[in-house]
């Protein structure tokens, strides 16, 4: 029922909203003959006109008011006091709840920090001291037997008999010269001794 | 006036009820088998949903389809509700012969076989004809507040027209008035 109109029967739609019966030009008034005939052309022009008055004066309307809950609702709409007061105590109880000390498995920070300096102190120093001691020790004890091997025969020489008077070739032996044998006269003699005995 | 009511709502509404209000009326009473206290209820509860939902409402757009668009669906939910005037009310309008000389009655009969007739019809068929040819709204206008083209739009009036004279017409088969030589 609701299909578009064929190309007469909208020709007929825009004559009826239009035109009388007898405002029609004689093509029209041929054409509507031929649709669906004057007589019928005629009432249901004559309904859509008598459509605009068929009711008569519309009575007026009631005053409209404004619901009071409006104007001070929240966000435009009212709640019981009921709801109101148990939406405040779930948010209070669900605030108690998820307090941060009634955490299950968190614990407060000074304890956190202690434990951790006491576990690493412990585990340092027993390290340290075992390498530490040993190593020590026995370097001390090698370096002392070294300190006294030495010392008696350094002490042995510094106490030794200082009046003797040695003979001059001795010093000359002991003093320190040059590296070269030319600087060595001690060696020189020694060598002139060697050549006059191989000589006889 | 719409966006003047986001901020001063009950100013406002009142302004846009004075305006609005009695053509709301006359629509609802032509919808609603001529029922005035509930087409009177239907206004307020129309204009408490304009104070409810005003941000729906496109400022593009004519305020007047935006609203007679609302009201169209409140009676699209009312038929759903309730059925179709009954046939009972029908029968007792019909016509008696009527000679010429009572024009003026005979046009009060002719109204009332109208109105009842206007009854009769299908939901949309209805709206489409009292938006058209009771409140004078445009082909196109009608178009945007049914949410249907142009060319459904005319196929409805063309055959709620040709609906209404066939009941017309059986309510005075032989003719014996002048009731459709009425110019």
């Amino acid at each position: 029922m609701d299909k578009y109109l064929n190309s007469d029967d909208e020709r007929l739609f825009d004559l009826l909203e239009s035109k009388d019966a007898d405002q029609l030009t004689t093509e029209e008034r041929q054409f509507v003959q031929q649709q669906m005939g004057l007589d019928e052309y005629t009432l249901q022009r004559n309904t859509i006109r008598e459509s605009a008055v068929a009711f008569g004066e519309i009575p007026e309307p009631v005053p409209f008011s404004v619901p009071t809950s409006h104007s001070g609702s929240f966000f435009g709409k009212s709640v019981p006091l009921w709801q109101a007061l148990t939406a405040v105590a779930a948010t209070v109880l669900l605030f108690l709840v998820l307090w941060p000390d009634n955490i299950p498995g968190k614990t407060p920070t000074i304890l956190r920090s202690q434990q951790l300096s006491h576990t690493d102190t412990v585990i340092l120093t027993q390290t340290r001291v075992d390498t530490i001691i040993r190593y020590i020790r026995e370097q001390r004890e090698t370096d002392k037997e070294n300190t006294l091997a030495i010392q008696p025969a350094q002490i042995r020489m510094l106490e030794g008999n200082t009046a003797v008077v040695l003979p001059e070739i001795s010093n000359e032996i002991i003093s320190q010269r040059g590296r070269s044998l030319n600087d060595d006269t001690a060696a020189q003699e020694i060598l002139r001794t060697i050549y006059r005995a191989d000589a006889r | 006036m719409v966006q003047v009511m986001n901020h001063q709502s009950s100013v406002a509404i009142t302004e846009l009820h004075r305006r609005y209000s009695k053509k709301l009326l006359g629509f609802f009473i032509k919808m609603l088998q001529q029922d005035e206290q509930l087409a009177q209820d239907y206004v307020q509860e129309l204009f408490l949903r304009i104070l409810e939902k005003n941000h729906l409402f496109n400022p593009e757009k004519k305020f007047y389809t935006w609203v007679f668009t609302i009201a169209a669906n409140m009676c699209k939910n009312s038929y759903r509700r309730t059925p179709m005037a009954s046939i009972d009310r029908f029968e007792s309008e019909q016509l008696h012969p009527v000679a010429y000389g009572e024009n003026l009655a005979e046009k009060a009969r002719f109204h009332a076989l109208l109105r009842t007739s206007l009854d009769q019809l299908e939901e949309v068929h209805k709206t489409t004809f009292v938006l058209r040819y009771m409140e004078q709204f445009s082909l196109n206008e009608i178009a945007e507040i049914t949410g249907a083209s142009l060319g459904t739009v005319k196929s409805r009036l063309f055959y709620a027209t040709r609906k209404m004279t066939e009941q017309l017409k059986a309510y005075d088969p032989h003719n014996e008035t002048t009731l459709f030589k009425l110019m």
